[in-house]
């Protein structure tokens, strides 16, 4: 299996199918990644499909001995996401049913009830990551979904190690509390 | 033996187990005698198994077909812009529309420009007639048109097709509908 940095120089050279490796590789992050920033599938499909026409045109830049090719593509991310959350109209977007519906029914070997109490939690978790403020919302996500270390999500939002990890720090606090009152809610 | 400032610095790194032996064995030794750090690492380790709750989507196949339709934007820049033979066409036209012009003005401009020809130019002062004239803009012109109508009309026909051909199967991200 050849390595992102191998297959990013062959994308530098045109090669499609290095491309189509490194979309097959990234393709399902990327895309969850934007999901759980803005809630919005539709938007979150346009931004997965900008990033990678990004990497694209930008492939011959790729400096693979400053950075990995990893936080390249989350910087890549971070820039379009930050174009985004500063129009502020997508951050209010409430969660599209659709995808709801459709994972109900793909999970349907579970009982019934299960499923609702299931759905019924992670509806809870996606209202309660949205009403995070947009940066603390982001390193979180880097750090919890996308496996990013403090270290590199500094690098890929470019700010201080320090200041990524009071993000998260704080980010938790607040999830955390915004998770009790909205489980209290429903209790 | 850490104190709470460093475990708590260390407490994401320690759950997510990116830290080196030495330095997970201080933070679990300082975890087991501190009963504040204990708290913090068990709101930590209850917001991160809540997070764990927000499922992946899948990414839908027509995604790649999409960015592949963008990744040569010189090429669909090409494919916008008409072919050589139609441009021609319509030059071929706009040549037209000129001499026709030319026809209706011929007696307003040729007449003044007759006059003050150069002593040498005589004989073409002599032979200037303006039906000879009128003939001569219509004979070119018809034969323009003759010649390019049919091949305009038939290359834009094929034009069309291919094209709509060429966008088949790639959907447009502004135009696709919901899946």
């Amino acid at each position: 299996m050849k390595e992102d940095r191998e297959l990013i120089a062959l994308c530098a050279r045109g090669d499609e199918d290095a491309f189509t490796i490194l979309y097959h590789r990234y393709k399902s992050r990327l895309l969850n990644y934007f999901y759980r920033l803005f809630g919005n599938r539709e938007r979150a499909e346009e931004l997965m499909q900008e990033t990678f026409v990004r990497v694209w045109r930008a492939a011959p830049k790729f400096q693979g001995k400053e950075a990995t090719f990893r936080t390249w593509l989350y910087a890549i991310s971070h820039h379009l996401a930050a174009s985004q959350l500063r129009k502020r109209r997508y951050l209010s977007l409430p969660l599209s049913k659709e995808s709801e519906e459709e994972h109900l029914s793909e999970t349907n070997a579970v009982p019934l009830e299960q499923q609702l109490i299931k759905k019924e939690e992670e509806e809870i978790v996606k209202r309660s990551i949205l009403r995070l403020p947009p940066r603390q919302r982001e390193v979180i996500l880097l750090r919890h979904y996308e496996g990013l270390t403090c270290r590199e999500i500094s690098d890929v939002v470019g700010c201080p190690l320090g200041t990524a990890k009071t993000r998260f720090h704080h980010g938790i606090k607040k999830l955390h509390t915004i998770l009790k009152t909205e489980l209290h809610n429903r209790a | 033996m850490i104190d709470c400032k460093k475990c708590l610095e260390g407490l994401s790194d320690y759950i997510y187990r990116q830290l080196p032996p030495q330095q997970m064995s201080a933070i679990e030794a300082h975890l087991s005698i501190c009963a504040s750090c204990q708290e913090e690492y068990k709101i930590l380790s209850y917001t991160l198994k809540m997070l764990n709750k927000w499922e992946d989507i899948k990414v839908e196949p027509y995604c790649l077909a999409a960015i592949r339709a963008r990744l040569h934007p010189e090429r669909q820049k090409r494919s916008r812009h008409l072919p050589s033979y139609i441009q021609v066409g319509v030059l071929v036209s706009i040549g037209v529309i000129v001499l026709n012009l030319l026809f209706g003005i011929q007696g307003l401009i040729v007449p003044p420009l007759l006059e003050h020809l150069p002593a040498g130019w005589q004989s073409i002062q002599e032979a200037y007639s303006p039906l000879l004239l009128i003939g001569l803009l219509l004979s070119v012109g018809g034969i323009l048109t003759l010649f390019s109508s049919p091949i305009l009309i038939m290359k834009m026909i094929t034009f069309r097709s291919i094209s709509t051909e060429q966008r088949g199967g790639i959907p447009n991200d502004k135009s696709r509908t919901k899946h």
